[in-house]
């Protein structure tokens, strides 16, 4: 090392910096030929964008930044005052800033997507997330399944949607506000039967604090109605 | 080889003893902490959350450590002159550069693996599961990522002397390292000729960080599956080889640097 002419040691440099800026470059290219998640500014950016969600994707963090974007999306959602700003409509920008991050974050999208369909009633919105959802992820049936009860729901065809609910609920990781949505139909539809043995299975089955909540006070509503 | 081994043996001693890993464990313990409060916050989502946020912690424990290591080492250095009793030894200059370089790794390895270890039980504690090939591969290549930034640090510490310099140096190159790949492709959608000409020329020359987040590109649990392909060992290894060869062109160049400064 003490004895290396200058010129060698830095020519040396130059040349294993030329060989690691390839490996990079052939590091990169190998793996988003198979599987990553698209650069920063490759898909369009949505219209409102956290400074979090956009730092996180120029730093190549966007799994993190879609997952902190999913947890204000939900503390908004829990807000109950945030009910007046149009029947939760800040949920919608939430939806597309998650998917703009982590077109791959399933379940965030999933979540998105019943909330704004199945429960605020901002069915287009739902809808063309979930067709751009599964665009983006043909593999995974779960948001074809979604789609057929939101479209029966926006054609007003409640017993199909009703029917597609009842196989989403099946599903052993589904959001769990899906549950607490076929349950409340039920009530609002007044089937008072289907209301008690409803919620007596997921009294049974179910873990989830608030769900159990809700089944008692569901089961306490049918039993005012005599079932 | 045998020198700097010995040296870097000593170096992780030393910082042993300097009680830096307390500070280290109490701030990793606390980045636990934070991953398992954002993933009750996230509900459902829990064990992706824990995970995602627990390998973010692993990243920045692992880059904490390596500048914490070179910065007491660079006090001791100058302000203590503790490094004219080594090399008043047979010992080459670079010999104890490549030690320090050692010495800083042996100790984020062992934070990183803490850290992972305390990731397993909390998942554990809250009824998910971490243990899984893809999770360990990628703290192993935020581990990675480490070991470059140990080198980059250990240049600036021979360049700037003074220790908040040192820092601030070594800390803006790691933002950097992050952003470059997508400035680029910003800079190339705007259209931007100048400046496009200079965020190349700091891609190329600052460490790549995004390649060693396998956070992104893998699919960690099943959650993030992109049509279900997985990844040939080939995309694994090419950048365990950049790290390596970045690494080492710093080296040289440090050890260049050291070489030419009066002590």
């Amino acid at each position: 090392m003490e004895r290396l002419p200058l010129s060698r040691l830095l020519l040396i440099i130059a040349l294993l910096l030329l060989v690691a800026a390839a490996l990079a470059g052939i590091a990169r290219q190998s793996r988003r030929d198979q599987a990553e998640l698209p650069l920063a500014f490759l898909t369009p950016a949505p219209p409102k964008l956290s400074a979090f969600g956009f730092t996180g994707a120029l730093a190549g963090m966007r799994r993190v930044a879609a997952d902190w974007a999913y947890i204000e999306m939900l503390q908004y959602y829990g807000t109950g005052r945030n009910r007046l700003d149009c029947g939760f409509q800040g949920v919608i920008p939430f939806a597309e800033e998650i998917f703009w991050l982590d077109p791959h974050f399933r379940f965030g999208i999933l979540y998105t997507a019943a909330i704004l369909g199945f429960n605020e009633g901002h069915l287009p919105e739902a809808i063309s997330l979930l067709q751009r959802a599964a665009r983006t992820d043909p593999g995974y049936p779960r948001y074809r399944l979604y789609l057929a009860g939101l479209t029966y729901r926006k054609a007003h065809d409640n017993p199909r949607a009703l029917q597609i609910l009842e196989l989403m609920v099946q599903e052993p990781d589904r959001p769990e506000i899906l549950v607490r949505t076929l349950g409340n139909l039920y009530i609002k539809n007044k089937d008072w039967p289907k209301v008690r043995a409803y919620w007596r299975r997921v009294v049974m089955t179910d873990k989830d604090p608030r769900t159990l909540w809700e089944a008692r006070l569901a089961l306490a509503q049918a039993a005012q109605h005599g079932y | 080889m045998r020198q700097s081994w010995v040296i870097g043996i000593n170096i992780f001693r030393q910082l042993l003893r300097n009680r830096i890993l307390t500070v280290l464990a109490i701030f990793a313990l606390a980045m636990g902490g934070l991953s398992v409060f954002l993933g009750e916050l996230g509900q459902e989502s829990e064990a992706r959350l824990g995970r995602d946020f627990g390998l973010l912690g692993v990243e920045w424990i692992g880059y904490i450590t390596v500048l914490l290591c070179h910065v007491v080492l660079l006090f001791e250095e100058t302000e203590l002159k503790t490094i004219t009793m080594l090399l008043v030894k047979p010992v080459a200059r670079w010999q104890y550069l490549l030690g320090k370089l050692v010495g800083s790794s042996l100790l984020a390895a062992l934070n990183v693996a803490g850290l992972v270890l305390v990731l397993l039980l909390v998942g554990w504690a809250r009824g998910y599961s971490l243990a899984s090939l893809p999770f360990f591969l990628a703290a192993f290549f935020l581990l990675w990522q480490s070991v470059v930034m140990s080198a980059v640090v250990l240049l600036f510490s021979v360049l700037a002397s003074t220790v908040p310099a040192c820092v601030v140096y070594s800390t803006f190159t790691f933002f950097l390292g992050h952003f470059t790949g997508n400035l680029v492709e910003w800079m190339a959608k705007l259209n931007e000729g100048a400046a496009l000409v200079l965020v190349r020329v700091l891609y190329y020359l600052l460490p790549n960080l995004a390649i060693f987040n396998l956070s992104d590109s893998l699919p960690l649990g099943g959650e993030n599956i992109k049509t279900g392909i997985a990844l040939s060992a080939a995309s694994f290894l090419w950048p365990l080889a950049y790290g390596a060869i970045y690494a080492l062109a710093v080296l040289l160049l440090a050890a260049w640097q050291y070489q030419r400064k009066e002590i």
